[in-house]
């Protein structure tokens, strides 16, 4: 019997041969003692960024929109640049969560909340600039179709910032459930372990969970189904922020592969931002049994996966720009190669195509200081990515009278470290005060836990 | 030497044989009958089942290579079905070699005449030219089936006890997904989107790869179903195995309806002449119906009927879905390929006969494999999870 059971069959996922209980400790231990100095540390950095970020939101509102570096010809720069950067970080944890959930992955049970968590943050850090572009952010609710008293004044259905209204709201929306239902049986166990106001909070938003069989059956059921309402979310959303650039009859930006590039482009750059953020996490918060070099490597795997599709779609525009005989098409890829923008070019290709390509090699995947380093250049050639479509696809006009250059503002620089700073900081307070590992989903892939069909018929065979 | 089960091996009936061959060599001499009498639409349905039949061979292949790669281990008893399909490929070479002496019948970039005088023509010569077309053609072929062949070398690795997940098996798998989808993507503008020469679209090789992954599945299903009625899968072939082709099915369709919209929003959105014509033909006249009908029965069908579970569970049910998914594909197909050769709708001896000939060919030639590949070998390190696991 023995040569029935498969090689990878009886793989752990979780180090240090665990017992359930010791996954308890492991998970809720961090959030019942005092914060450690590094944790006081990293908060005061990111709370500090966070203020500098605050200073600039006011100023600029106070002032207007023209402390920007915007002009006539160069109408959106920065400010869309980072509100689909932070769109597409918020890629990976639905991805994490809702897909390989659908395709049973069972290696994601340990990155899953953590990586849900930063979906929310990044949608909430993608949300801000939207709100601070209107110039007039207290009329927010504009953006909403009611029944209004201005007359036949009424959204525009046909705009796809519309769109984005209702497909980052939706996403967060159930982004948003999907991480708290999956939450539920944790808030419980660390509502038994508390005490005092601590134990009525985690009592109140645990739902009264008792952790019956019944529970737990209605449980999977919500989070299945869940599961398959937020995977389509997980295109949808990008492709719809990729119809803001696509559907404006502009060299650069209209093009057919929009949707479906984004889409992989975001799923690129929330897996690198989540890894990079993993790496930090597991050495402070000591988390090396759970978060081992195999999830690590695995999403090394997806990153290099998605970075080459990304390369292949920044071949594919290019050579379709010389295909289509269209003077405008060539001019406008001639220009974001070779034009002055052409260092915005040189550093997305760089560090979007080339430099992930060293994952396929296994010594640079079981390197930690290589790939923290890979991720980092991933996120900041994705960043330039939206910054080189955006920005070196506006500067030259039609017209030649009307091109200009762009130059970003201190008050923009501050804002962008203020979106990384609330970031942050919403991730240290989400590591201090919540469960950072999905103990309960964690707990059913030790090699111990017998929900294992593998480990069963390992036992059988022994 | 692996273990056999007894009732491992497939042999195709015999009457299926003859119907088969019955089949492949009339569309055969139809295709012959029409380049007499009909050569422009005789070709645009050989093109269509060329397109096919390659398509299907490196779904297969293609398969395969995910298997690999991703250490599936649920799909390890079906395992001869995409390695069947994939030995089909040189099928598919052959006829690629036959399509280059009709490619003025095809292509209006391969008329001198018409490139004198079009200077977008000109300024495609280069790359959209009889020579650059055949070494293009000629080149992905090889490519796949060295690429391919020393995928299909593990299969007869795969009963043996020391099954290599790791090293061999998969750099071989990832070469050949990197090779297969920068010739695949350059393959997709020379067969199908140069037959409109003046029209472009960014999106077209992402979509021709989602239409030969739905293709594809719907095929292989067929075919794991044909082996648990003929033997080998009796009994091995679950209901678990089935709802993740069946769901496999789904969500390959629904990419492709998802690409299909892409495209056609942003070019309805943007409307710029040299984009919408290519739509434009296509909402002429009849073929408006075949858009319509291409769009319901490959997506709309699947996306309804597979929705539930026990759908996908049911063999009537998921056979019948992939038959009319593989209708759907093959309208697809043609109504890419009809408005630029035969005008309007036309759907006769010309276009049927061909691809009806080239299904059978495959046919034939996919099942004769079948019987010479093991199918859930005991031996498989990889069988116990493919016959436990549960899909909820």
């Amino acid at each position: 019997m023995d040569k029935l059971i498969h090689p990878a069959a009886d793989a752990q996922l979780i180090e240090g041969n665990k017992s359930l209980h010791q996954v308890t400790e492991d998970v809720f231990q961090p959030l019942e003692r005092k914060a450690s100095p590094s944790w006081w540390l990293a908060f005061g950095f990111a709370s500090t960024a966070l203020a500098i970020g605050l200073i600039s939101v006011v100023y600029q509102i106070k002032v207007g929109i023209g402390t920007w570096g915007l002009d006539r010809t160069i109408g959106w720069a920065f400010d869309i640049t980072n509100f689909v950067f932070w769109v597409g970080i918020g890629h990976a944890g639905t991805l994490i969560s809702a897909v390989l959930l659908l395709l049973r992955q069972k290696w994601r049970t340990s990155i899953n909340r953590s990586a849900e968590a930063m979906t929310i943050f990044a949608v909430i850090c993608a949300g801000i600039f939207p709100l601070i572009h209107m110039g007039r952010p207290w009329l927010f609710y504009w953006v909403f179709p009611y029944p209004n008293t201005r007359g036949s004044l009424w959204v525009n259905w046909r705009s796809p910032l519309l769109w984005d209204v209702f497909a980052i709201g939706t996403y967060f929306t159930i982004s948003l459930v999907f991480w708290y239902v999956g939450l539920l049986p944790d808030l419980a166990t660390a509502r038994d372990r508390a005490r005092g106001i601590r134990k009525k909070i985690f009592g109140f938003f645990s739902l009264g969970w008792t952790g019956s069989a019944r529970t737990w059956v209605r449980y999977e059921m919500a989070c299945l189904l869940l599961a398959a309402l937020a995977t389509p979310l997980v295109v949808s959303v990008h492709s719809v922020v990729s119809t803001d650039f696509a559907t404006a009859n502009l060299p650069g930006w209209h093009t057919t592969v929009f949707p479906p590039y984004f889409v992989i482009g975001a799923i690129f750059s929330g897996f690198a931002m989540v890894l990079s953020l993993m790496l930090i996490a597991r050495k402070v918060m000591g988390l090396q049994d759970y978060i081992t070099m195999k999830h690590i490597s695995a999403m090394c795997k997806v990153i290099v996966f998605t970075g080459t599709i990304v390369g292949s779609a920044y071949a594919t525009e290019l050579f379709m720009a010389w295909y289509s005989g269209n003077p405008f098409e060539q001019f406008a890829f001639n220009n974001r190669v070779f034009g002055p923008m052409g260092w915005s070019f040189g550093i997305m290709v760089l560090c979007n195509v080339i430099v992930p390509q060293l994952l396929w090699f296994k010594r640079i995947r079981s390197s930690i200081r290589s790939i923290f380093l890979i991720t980092i250049l991933v996120n900041v050639g994705m960043w330039f990515e939206r910054f080189v479509i955006i920005v070196s696809s506006l500067h030259r006009d039609f017209l030649p009278s009307s091109w200009s250059s762009y130059r970003p503002t201190w008050i923009e620089l501050g804002t962008l470290l203020g979106s990384f700073g609330l970031f942050f900081t919403l991730f240290l307070l989400f590591c201090r005060f919540l469960p950072m590992i999905a103990a309960s989903e964690v707990k059913s892939v030790l090699p111990k836990s017998t929900a294992c069909p593998e480990a069963e018929s390992k036992k059988e065979a022994a | 030497m692996s273990q056999q089960r007894s009732n491992d091996s497939y042999r195709m009936e015999n009457h299926l044989s003859r119907w088969l061959s019955l089949l492949a060599a009339a569309g055969g001499a139809v295709f012959v009958a029409g380049l007499f009498f009909s050569p422009h639409r005789v070709w645009g349905g050989y093109l269509i089942s060329m397109q096919l039949v390659t398509s299907l061979a490196l779904s297969g292949m293609v398969f395969l290579a995910l298997l690999y790669l991703a250490r599936a281990q649920w799909a390890a008893p079906l395992q001869g079905v995409p390695e069947a399909m994939a030995r089909c490929l040189p099928l598919g070479f052959a006829m690629g070699i036959l399509l280059l002496f009709g490619l003025s019948n095809l292509y209006e970039w391969a008329h001198p005449a018409a490139v004198e005088h079009d200077p977008l023509l000109q300024h495609k010569s280069s790359f959209l030219n009889a020579t650059g077309f055949s070494v293009r053609l000629i080149l992905a072929f090889l490519l796949w089936m060295i690429l391919g062949n020393r995928l299909l070398r593990f299969s007869k690795e795969r009963g043996s006890q020391s099954w290599p997940f790791e090293g061999r098996v998969l750099r071989s798998s990832a070469v050949f997904m990197l090779v297969f989808t920068v010739t695949y993507s350059v393959t997709s503008f020379d067969w199908l989107m140069s037959l409109e020469p003046h029209w472009f679209s960014t999106i077209f090789a992402l979509y021709q790869l989602a239409g030969m992954g739905v293709a594809g599945l719907a095929v292989a299903i067929l075919l794991a179903l044909h082996l648990e009625r003929a033997g080998p899968l009796k009994g091995v072939l679950r209901s678990e195995h089935l709802h993740d082709l069946g769901k496999l099915l789904f969500c390959m369709s629904l990419f492709w309806a998802y690409l299909w919209y892409c495209q056609y929003m942003l070019i309805w959105y943007v409307d710029i002449p040299e984009e919408t014509a290519y739509f434009v033909k296509r909402q002429e006249g009849a073929w408006w119906l075949v858009v319509r009908c291409t769009l319901i029965l490959k997506w709309l069908v699947p996306f309804i009927v597979l929705m539930p579970r026990w759908s996908c569970r049911k063999r009537s049910v998921l056979s019948r879905v992939s038959v009319v998914v593989l209708a759907g594909h093959l309208l697809d197909l043609y109504s890419q390929v009809g408005p630029s050769v035969s005008g309007g709708v036309a759907i006769g001896l010309w276009e049927v006969g061909p691809v009806v000939g080239a299904l059978a060919a495959f046919a034939w030639l996919c099942l004769r494999h079948l019987g010479q590949v093991s199918h859930a070998s005991l031996d498989d390190p990889r069988l116990a999870h493919s016959l436990h696991y549960h899909t909820p």
